[in-house]
């Protein structure tokens, strides 16, 4: 003891021991924590690799020199690469993940990668190792893929040759007959010496009315997960050509897709593949359809039940059995009504969708009537037309709708609300990561100038507004515009024509009785957890007027749009290795669209396009909402629309639109790239908007704020950088928009 | 244990305290809403200086007489002189009679003014309306701007030679010269490109085309 009390003390210790000591205590202070920490940090990136690891199958498409990017291509792969895992998990009861295709765009033209006509630098005679090597030499580990990875190869120019393993390897034969619905784009043969008559085959196998060519896609991947052929010999039981199981199996015959089935044999070696990880959705079931709906020809409602909860729903529509997408209409409520159908027999699909996979599909038609006469009209008054991107307008009785009494311990509001505990009423979700302290006294989170993401009163329950200095939200009703002093602000939706119609009494189209409105609820500026104030004073005309919900008046017709914009999520089609530079999440998650609607003569029937607003859905990578195109003579038309930042594009065919209905226009998909939007733009790609690109991404003057958002192609917060030049370089390949073709 | 110590691990831990104590209040903050004073484009355009135009575009050589110099193709370079002004991009727009030019093409330059990778928009020829674009610019959008004279493009053509005496490639108005420092065309004149057919020249030569004004860029 007395020798522990001399080491306290020093006695043995020299005073610049002592020193040393304390100075090596502090080390230890300051060192222990932060290696904990450190540890810690390791631990959980381990935990995420591990989470990275999960398996899943990886499309690659690869567009030679000679085949330009064709977006249609891709969300055509996208769309197969989802049906495909569903069909394995309502055939075997399981199924895999499956990423958004990536793109790459090859160096060489098509011909090379067949190396069969003296070209240099690639392997005679093997194809699939050229383009393996193309795109592994782009940052795609194809040639030596991680053991969690199948990668599923769509090479545009590969004909009709396709091959299993991993990566696995289809051709355009697989692809251009389902899209085109012909074989226009199908070539006879596809280098020198090719033994594939490609164009016979399409022909004579009707590919472009069967899914051989998706089967295909399918069969492929099952030799990646292990299946055999079922008569090969060293997989017994085996099966002949010609038996039941042989022709009944994608493996035998992959024209039965996307029917048929698996054998017991080939289930159990889907159940060793560690890719089956998924348990499969439910089934939708049965479903049943009312037509008239409220006494309207063209409107139906598909009535099924939810199997499980927190899954969405997708519902097809078309006038084709084979693969119901001429319409598609997403993240509907079980019990929604759909108008603007023209009689005919129409065909629908409806499955579950979780996210990352679908469910079986439910298949059935109806006839669409041209009136109501002799109809059987089940009521159902609680349900409106559905409408994308809103929150689902449940019943009192199902939850709490916005602004409605709640109880605060129970938290009973609907979907995308919480019970805000000091107001005692349903609003907005107040638990975003941007604001991490909360928002408390009835503020919400919400982005203010400079990016910086606050608490702050919103403004209106209705569409966000605003770009990515400052979003806020409209009272419901309006819609955001896009000029004044701040660049956006929030209006009545403008009528183009100026033709009074008196409103007429139509049972469906009167207004929703809306709630008395809150004195309370004026824009008051809230003080956030850190004692600053959040000022929302860019909204130029912030009012607490409550409007009725439904934005049509009884004699105007609304347009329900549905965007695609590259650079988006997996809509994309961007530089180099392809979409995984795609941003996400827009910043601008409210734009401003602008609609024209022209006869059959090409002629518009307004001087000026009609503008709106659509609001991006992450669910579906898309950009939702319905234009007010006012008091509109019924006809069949044209519909364009574009964004601020990109050119005008037609909505394919003809499109009828009858005032006092919505008429849905699924999947536009637009060109990107009219950066130069002053009074002299023309819907064209121009040098000025390369320049203008250039100057954004340099900061020189003649970039203005309004430019360099525009010049923001893939909307990823202001940066102005490589993928958007990329899309600007894409937009030239098309240069003019529709309004001037 | 000494009090020198005492006191030293006493100001050590008032100093982490303090450091912990900045460190959160930091994170706790939320940066405060700042006004901005926000203009329209078209007020922040107006702002913008325009400069003068002096970039020249011509043909070399000027004239081509195929009369004393037939060939089955000709080719002929499309020259730029900036004097002096810095440029990073140019929209070509060309007219031509195509029952007299044929096999008409349109591409970058070897030894181009924009660098040996420039980007090349637009290439595109219409046979039947005698129109060709290029639009080409600087190789990356890190490249410094360019000046001085030098080649972008060389078109090549064939003739039917026999119908006229003489015929032009003109630069149409719609050609536009583009720098990141202003928003209007630094285009002063471009000059056509005048080909002689036979032994009597068409006489009128060699008139500079007018340059674009803002109303004629789109």
């Amino acid at each position: 003891m007395s020798s522990i009390k001399k080491l306290i003390d020093g006695a043995f210790f020299h005073s610049w021991q002592r020193t040393l000591m304390v100075l090596g205590g502090v080390v230890m202070a300051i060192a222990l924590p932060v290696t904990i920490l450190l540890t810690q940090q390791q631990q959980d990136l381990r935990q995420r690799a591990t989470s990275d690891t999960d398996y899943y199958v990886q499309p690659v498409i690869l567009f030679p020199q000679d085949y330009p990017v064709d977006n249609a291509v891709v969300n055509r792969v996208n769309a197969v690469m989802t049906e495909i895992p569903a069909y394995y998990g309502s055939k075997y009861g399981k199924t895999f993940s499956v990423k958004p295709a990536e793109v790459i765009i090859g160096d060489h033209e098509a011909t090379w990668y067949w190396c069969a006509n003296g070209e240099t630098g690639c392997t005679p005679g093997n194809s699939e190792g050229n383009v393996i090597r193309q795109i592994n030499a782009k940052g795609i580990s194809v040639e030596s893929p991680a053991q969690n990875v199948i990668y599923s190869i769509v090479f545009m120019g590969g004909g009709g040759w396709g091959g299993g393993g991993n990566p696995t390897t289809i051709g355009d034969l697989s692809i251009y007959p389902e899209l085109d619905k012909n074989c226009n784009r199908v070539k006879q043969y596809y280098f020198k010496g090719d033994l594939v008559d490609s164009l016979a085959r399409c022909q004579n196998e009707n590919m472009p009315n069967t899914r051989q060519g998706s089967g295909a896609m399918a069969h492929e991947l099952g030799h990646a997960f292990g299946l055999p052929h079922p008569d090969w010999s060293t997989y017994p039981p085996v099966y002949a050509p010609g038996s039941y199981e042989y022709q009944n199996s994608i493996m035998g015959d992959q024209s039965i897709f996307p029917n048929g089935m698996f054998t017991q044999k080939e289930k159990d070696i889907l159940a060793k593949s560690p890719f089956f990880t998924t348990p499969a959705l439910p089934s939708v079931g049965t479903v049943v359809v009312d037509i008239c709906v409220n006494n309207d020809p063209s409107s139906v409602r598909f009535n099924w039940t939810r199997q499980q909860t927190g899954l969405l729903y997708e519902v097809r529509w078309g006038a084709t059995t084979s693969y119901p997408e001429v319409q598609t209409y997403e993240d509907v409520s079980e019990s929604s009504v759909i108008s603007g159908f023209t009689p005919g027999t129409l065909y629908y699909s409806i499955r579950a969708y979780s996210g990352t996979v679908y469910g079986p599909s439910s298949i059935g038609s109806i006839v669409i009537k041209s009136d109501c006469i002799g109809v059987s009209i089940s009521p159902n008054p609680s349900i409106t037309t559905a409408v994308p991107s809103q929150p689902p307008a449940p019943t009192s009785t199902a939850c709490r709708v916005l602004n409605e009494a709640c109880g605060a311990t129970t938290n009973d509001c609907c979907s995308g609300l919480s019970c805000n505990p000091e107001l005692g009423i349903c609003r907005w979700e107040t638990t975003n990561p941007n604001c991490p302290y909360g928002c408390t006294g009835g503020s919400e989170c919400q982005l203010f100038g400079g990016g910086a993401w606050a608490c702050g009163a919103p403004l209106g329950d209705g569409v966000l507004c605003g770009d990515n200095s400052f979003i806020f939200r409209c009272v419901v009703g309006q819609v955001c515009l896009v000029g004044g002093v701040s660049g956006y602000y929030c209006g009545a939706p403008l009528v183009p024509t100026a033709t009074p119609v008196p409103p007429t009494a139509t049972p469906t189209r009167t207004p929703t009785p809306t709630r008395t409105p809150t004195p309370t609820r004026t824009p008051t500026p809230t003080v956030t957890p850190g004692g600053a104030t959040a000022t929302p004073t860019r909204t130029p005309t912030p009012t607490a007027t409550r409007t009725p919900t439904p934005t049509l008046g009884s004699g105007d017709a609304g347009l329900s749009l549905s965007v695609n914009l590259p650079g988006i999520a997996s809509n994309a089609t961007v530089a180099g290795q392809g979409s995984s530079s795609n941003t996400e999440r827009p910043i601008r998650a409210s734009r401003g669209i602008e609609v024209r609607l022209l006869n059959a003569g090409g002629t518009p029937i307004t001087q000026t396009a009609v503008p709106g607003t659509l609001v991006f859905d992450p669910v579906t990578f898309t950009y939702k909402g319905t234009v007010n195109m006012g008091n509109t003579p019924t006809g069949s038309y044209i519909v364009q629309i574009r964004f601020d930042n990109t050119l005008y594009s037609n909505a394919p065919g003809f499109h009828s639109v009858t005032n006092g209905q919505t008429k849905i226009i699924p999947n536009l998909k637009l060109i990107s790239g009219d950066i130069d939007r002053n009074a002299n733009s023309n819907d064209r790609l121009t040098m000025e908007d390369y320049i203008l690109l250039v100057a954004c991404f340099r900061g020189t003057a003649i970039c203005t704020p309004q430019a360099k958002i525009r010049a923001d192609l893939n909307d990823s917060g202001g940066d102005i950088d490589s993928t958007d030049l990329h899309l600007l370089r894409n937009g030239f390949l098309e240069r003019a928009g529709a309004s001037i073709q | 244990m000494p009090k020198k110590t005492t006191i030293l691990i006493i100001v050590l831990v008032l100093f982490t305290a303090g450091l912990i104590y900045i460190a959160v209040k930091t994170e706790q903050q939320v940066p405060p809403k700042v006004p901005s004073e926000t203009i329209t484009e078209e007020e922040a355009l107006n702002l913008i200086p325009t400069i003068n135009p002096q970039t020249q575009i011509s043909f070399s050589p000027a004239v081509l007489n195929i009369f004393e110099n037939p060939q089955t193709s000709y080719s002929v370079d499309v020259a730029v002189n900036t004097n002096g002004q810095s440029i990073s991009g140019i929209q070509l727009e060309l007219s031509y009679d195509p029952e007299i030019l044929t096999d008409f093409t349109i591409n970058p330059a070897k030894n181009n003014l924009f660098g040996q990778n420039p980007v090349v928009l637009i290439n595109s020829v219409d046979p039947e309306l005698g129109r060709a674009s290029l639009a080409i610019a600087l190789g990356g959008i890190t490249a410094d701007e360019v000046s001085g004279t030098g080649n972008i493009a060389t078109v090549t053509f064939s003739t039917n030679s026999t119908k006229k005496l003489s015929t032009q490639i003109s630069i149409l108005p719609k050609t536009t010269v583009r720098s990141l420092q202003s928003t209007n065309s630094l285009l002063q004149n471009a000059t056509p490109l005048n080909i002689i057919l036979s032994a009597t020249p068409a006489g009128s030569g060699l008139n500079p085309t007018l340059p674009p004004t803002d109303s004629q860029l789109q």
